[in-house]
């Protein structure tokens, strides 16, 4: 039995374009540890069997024909369920989509195919990508690898857990607030949001158009550079997405840190914050000034505005992007309904869970008439003040340094009643997010918890359109960390 | 921040939600709870602030004026619960106030 | 009480774009339905739209044309309102900042010219298709995403006809634009209509109310005057009148209240954040400026001057560009004006209005008529002869003196053919020469009746009296 789950990407892709393994030897190993292992973890909606075998064949029959390997022949990958793909159903997690199958493919899953990667499955998520605990999934229940009675973190909790339990060597997550941040760190894995606006959201299920960006899950930084070259560049399908060259991440990750200064914005730290926490991001503070980077402190004065404005913004977009699912030309509709608005309120109160409904409302009331300004416009503006600080900063340092949740993993049910509480998950992340600027989460120790230990990640955030930088920048600690690469004992 | 009821009745009729009372309560809780947290907002100084919309400043984005090939009729109709013949089929619209729009 | 009525129309015009506002789908009238659609116009979850350049430039034209101000930026907004022909159950359009403001349209009235004032002018998508049936209602979405342009005028029109002169002036102009085929039984122009009545002399406006469902020009007006009379016989029984959008029936002719002001909509505007903004480009508009064809009032003024046409025969000759073209063409060909208005308003127009064809499918091109009238201009046909021979081209593509020899033949102008004719007569009915000359003017007639005679009724007639006259005074 191989160790391919232990494999960075670019070892995979090195082998299968090489010849030295095959692509359906690849996909088949991760399609055993998911038929043996994903009843524990729950990351996977759908798993697509055959059609991974498929294109993974299809894969070796164009290398052994000599055509030139993609960047990512035989990688495995899965798909967050927000991501269209054409012929497997797509779902967001949601009953109201239950069945529904994309007559076309996101983008991103276009890309990745076109690279040689080898689709292995749709992954679980809080329903629309709304939550911060996979608990919101209206489909399945996936737990943390590292503790099956806590949460993976969400909204990609089946991206994250996929990767942390070795069922895929990459997966594609959204993330909106930190959707894609806060699962990798509470699950041990490295997950990056790109720029808004580096990666096409064509096929990328709405849920806050200006917020939401596709990003890589992986085990180390290697991968999500690799799968960023991949998935980076203008798409005219994504008025959005823009024209900027895209380097090539993975060729770049080793650079020198020299010169390159790193902020500690210190409104992140004025937040409760788990004690073991703080002390990992301080020892991954140290690893950069021992390394020779000067860390400083920055202000970012509108920090503590970020949750609110985030929410109001995220769900005031929510709210007109989800309008759509009426019952009337595909997903869910009730049957009884005599009367069109009845047919329509039926079809959505059956089809959104809880915390769906309750952002389509507030989301409705910040753009009424009446509210529009106080709240919507009020956080638009805020908004603007929240990416000056982060221009400000940058005018300084290179990147910034903080915790990428102030808690590790939290006992499944712990806040589901309290909407507000899981709200804070997204402390530390919203404000990238509203700014629109590149930040990645990476393994940086563990804290531990009723004899868990669970993983801690260290957030790191930098100007627009770096993620060169970035990835260097998290590449350097990556390298010094001892905890890089464990996974957890459960799975494995 | 305090919500009517009647207001929470509002929005759940313009988000097209059917709630029962006691959900429209509970509902009315956390809404509540929500808008009084973000209401933080109304303490900054905003009067000089321009709205920021995108996080990614482009302008100018246009596709040319050249066809694709449509979906087809049957693949159109596929997701949908109920047809006729070509098209959709809902039911009767009884609420006049929305017969036609701009 | 004397009351004046005041209105402003909103007008939907479809950009005549080959796809649709935000995907490439074709537009087209009178397909199957459901066949013209994608997934971005169908709404499917994860599609974005992206904004069609043609339907922007096209924009842009007639903003220029109207004499509208651009906006220097300007972005899309999304209009929240559930209903089944809207997909996203939002339509993308323009809120706060529209791509145009101001300008107007020059209209003719009774009492002299008058410009209406435009508000604005807007882009945004079309809602699909909507059948009630009683077992429930249809959806086609051919039509959903096609591009519209929105124009509203200011309440500057002070009567249903002005309004119906109004709505005419535009439908020109955008034919001419090229921007819209303006068939208002297709649905590519629509008009809705905001109307209040006054006393005479109050400076503040009434109670407005919205007409909806119009479909004609003379629906319009209808619909106006109905409205008009139903608020003034309102106030004059002491009654008020409700705010309220209310839809024509056309078959009825009345209107029904179809919404109040408490049922106003919250159509929850905001910015699109799936689209970027626009800003102006200075150099496009320069070149959009530079190719502007004459519009249809310059060459109605133009047409009256260059033509010595009058008011009417130049508002019927510049109704339709093409025929405009037509008519030019032909005058052009013919070197007169007159002559060729005469043919175009009538023979032309009602060969087009009989076979409800449009100019470019006459079956006698501006050349081959310019060929018939530069006879009738000579005097070798009659206009009898000519009107015979029109009709004969109509069926046929022989030459023209073909078509002529076959209907016998051209008018006989040349004095050296009628002279001998003449003569003869002058030798047959000496008496009634001799009765003439005694002074008997009206024998005159019958002298010219026997020549005519003898040419079959092809004499010029004005040749034919002049030799009269001649061998009558030459006293032989
Ligand atoms: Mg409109
Ligand atoms: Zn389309």
């Amino acid at each position: 039995m191989s160790d391919f789950h232990c494999w960075a990407a670019d070892r995979i892709a090195g082998a299968v374009g090489s010849g030295e393994v095959t692509a359906e030897t690849v996909a088949r190993h991760f399609l055993e540890r998911i038929d043996r292992l994903d009843d524990k973890v729950g990351a996977f909606l759908q798993v697509d069997t055959q059609g991974a075998i498929e294109q993974a064949r299809a894969v070796d029959r164009d290398i052994a024909a000599g055509k030139p390997p993609g960047p990512m022949s035989g990688v495995p990958v899965g798909i967050k369920d927000n991501i269209c793909t054409r012929g497997l159903p797509t779902t967001c997690a949601s009953r109201i989509l239950e069945g529904f199958v994309s007559p076309y493919d996101a983008e991103v899953v276009k890309r990745l195919r076109d690279a040689g990667a080898v689709i292995l499955g749709k992954l679980n998520l809080d329903e629309f990508a709304m939550g911060s605990s996979c608990e919101n999934s209206g489909l399945g229940r996936t737990v943390n690898p590292w503790d099956p009675d806590r949460v993976p973190g969400g909204s990609s909790g089946g991206s994250a857990a996929a990767v942390a339990a070795g069922l895929a060597t990459i997966t594609l997550g959204s993330d909106t607030g930190g959707s894609i941040r806060q699962p990798a760190a509470l699950c041990g894995v490295v997950g990056l949001k790109p720029t808004y606006g580096r990666v096409s959201r064509f096929g990328l299920i709405a849920f806050a158009s200006s917020l939401d960006q596709i990003g890589p899950f992986a085990m180390d930084i290697s991968g999500v550079a690799l799968t960023l070259s991949v998935l980076a560049g203008e798409d005219p399908q994504d008025s959005t997405c823009i024209a900027a060259s895209v380097p090539d991440y993975l060729g770049t990750l080793e650079g020198s840190l020299e010169g390159k200064k790193i902020g500690i914005p210190r409104e992140y730290f004025e937040f409760e914050m788990h004690a073991g926490i703080s002390q990992c991001v301080e020892r991954a503070a140290q690893v950069y000034r021992d390394l020779g980077v000067e860390v400083v402190e920055v202000p970012m004065p509108h920090t503590k505005h970020a949750i609110a404005t985030y929410y109001l913004v995220a769900n005031a977009e929510a709210s007109s992007n989800l309008a759509r699912y009426d019952g009337v030309h595909y997903g869910h509709r009730n049957q009884e309904a005599k009367e069109l608005v009845e047919m329509s309120c039926r079809s959505r109160s059956e089809g959104f869970g809880d915390e769906v409904q309750r952002r389509i409302m507030l989301g409705t009331f910040a753009l009424s008439s009446g509210y529009y300004d106080a709240y919507y416009l009020r956080a638009l503006k805020v908004r603007q003040l929240i990416r000056q600080d982060f221009d400000a900063a940058f005018e300084q340092v290179d990147a910034l340094l903080c915790p990428t949740s102030p808690i590790p993993a939290f006992r499944m049910g712990e806040k589901v009643e309290d909407p507000m509480q899981m709200y804070l998950c997204d402390i530390m992340t919203a404000p990238a997010s509203l700014a629109g600027v590149p930040a990645i989460s990476v393994p940086c120790g563990f804290v531990e918890e009723e004899g868990r230990s669970l993983p801690v990640g260290l957030h790191l955030v930098s100007r627009p359109f770096e993620e060169e930088t970035l990835l260097g920048i998290a590449r350097a600690f990556e390298v010094r960390y001892e905890g890089s690469g464990r996974m957890p004992a459960e799975v494995l | 921040m305090e919500l009517e009821v009647s207001t929470v009745k509002h929005i759940a009729h313009l988000s097209r939600l059917e709630l029962s009372d006691s959900e429209l309560e509970r509902f009315r809780g956390q809404l509540m709870d929500i808008l009084t947290f973000v209401e933080s907002l109304a303490d900054l100084d905003l009067e000089s602030v321009q709205p920021r919309v995108h996080a990614v400043e482009v302008t100018n984005q246009f596709r040319a004026d050249h066809p694709h090939e449509p979906l087809g009729t049957e693949e159109v109709l596929a997701g949908t619960a109920d047809r006729q013949g070509d098209t959709f089929r809902v039911p009767v619209v009884v609420d006049t106030e929305d017969v036609l729009e701009d | 009480m004397e009351y004046e009525v005041v209105v402003g129309l909103e007008v939907h015009a479809q950009l005549a774009t080959r796809t649709k506002m935000f995907c490439g789908c074709p537009v087209r009238f009178g397909e199957r339905p459901n066949s013209l659609v994608c997934p971005i116009c169908l709404g499917l979850p994860g599609v974005l739209p992206v904004v069609n350049e043609s339907a922007y430039h096209m924009s842009l034209r007639t903003a220029v044309a109207l004499g509208c101000e651009l906006a220097s930026f300007t972005k899309f907004d999304r209009k929240n309102y559930y209903y089944p022909d809207l997909p996203k159950n939002y339509q993308i359009s323009q809120y706060d900042l529209p791509f145009a403001e101001g300008g107007s349209v020059p209209i003719s009235t009774p009492g002299g010219e008058k410009s209406i004032r435009l508000v604005r002018v807007h882009m945004e998508e079309d809602a699909g298709k909507l059948v009630h049936t009683p077992l429930g209602s249809l959806v086609d979405l051919n039509r959903a995403g096609t591009p519209l342009m929105e124009i509203v005028s200011e309440p500057d029109l002070s009567s249903p006809e002005e309004a119906r002169s109004y709505l005419e002036e535009l439908k020109r102009m955008l034919e001419y634009l090229e921007v819209c085929d303006c068939n208002m039984e297709e649905g590519s122009l629509r008009c809705d209509a905001n109307l209040s009545v006054r006393p005479v002399g109050q400076k503040e406006l009434g109670v407005k109310t919205e007409i909806k469902n119009m479909n004609s020009f003379s629906g319009v007006e209808k619909a106006l005057t109905y409205e008009a009379g139903r608020q003034i016989r309102t106030l004059v029984a002491g009654g008020v009148i409700e705010q309220a959008t209310l839809l024509w029936h056309e078959d009825r002719e009345e209107t029904s209240v179809m919404r109040t002001k408490e049922h106003a909509h919250d159509y929850r505007y905001f910015p699109e954040p799936d689209l970027s903004p626009i800003v102006l480009d200075a150099k496009k508009v320069e070149q959009i400026r530079g190719e502007l064809p004459e519009l249809p009032r310059t060459r109605w003024q133009r047409f009256q001057a260059d033509y010595d046409l009058s008011e009417y025969d130049a508002e019927v000759l510049i109704r339709d560009r093409a025929l405009a073209d037509y008519f030019e063409d032909l005058a052009g060909r013919v070197g007169q004006g007159k002559l060729a208005a005469n043919w175009v308003t009538n023979q032309v127009s009602a060969v087009l209005n009989e076979r409800k064809i449009p100019v470019a499918e006459c079956p006698v091109s501006s050349d081959r008529l310019s060929e018939l009238l530069l006879r009738v201009d000579s005097g070798d046909l009659s206009k009898g002869m000519a009107g015979k021979v029109f009709d004969s081209m109509l069926g046929s593509d022989a030459s023209l003196d073909q078509l002529i020899e076959k209907l016998g033949g051209g008018q006989i102008s040349d004095p050296d053919t009628l002279r001998p004719l003449v003569e003869e007569v002058f030798g047959e009915q000496a008496k009634i020469v001799e009765d003439i000359r005694g002074g008997k003017d009206k024998a005159k007639n019958a002298l010219f009746g026997k020549v005519m005679g003898k040419t079959r009724g092809r004499g010029n007639p004005e040749v034919v009296r002049g030799l009269i006259e001649e061998l009558l005074a030459s006293g032989s």
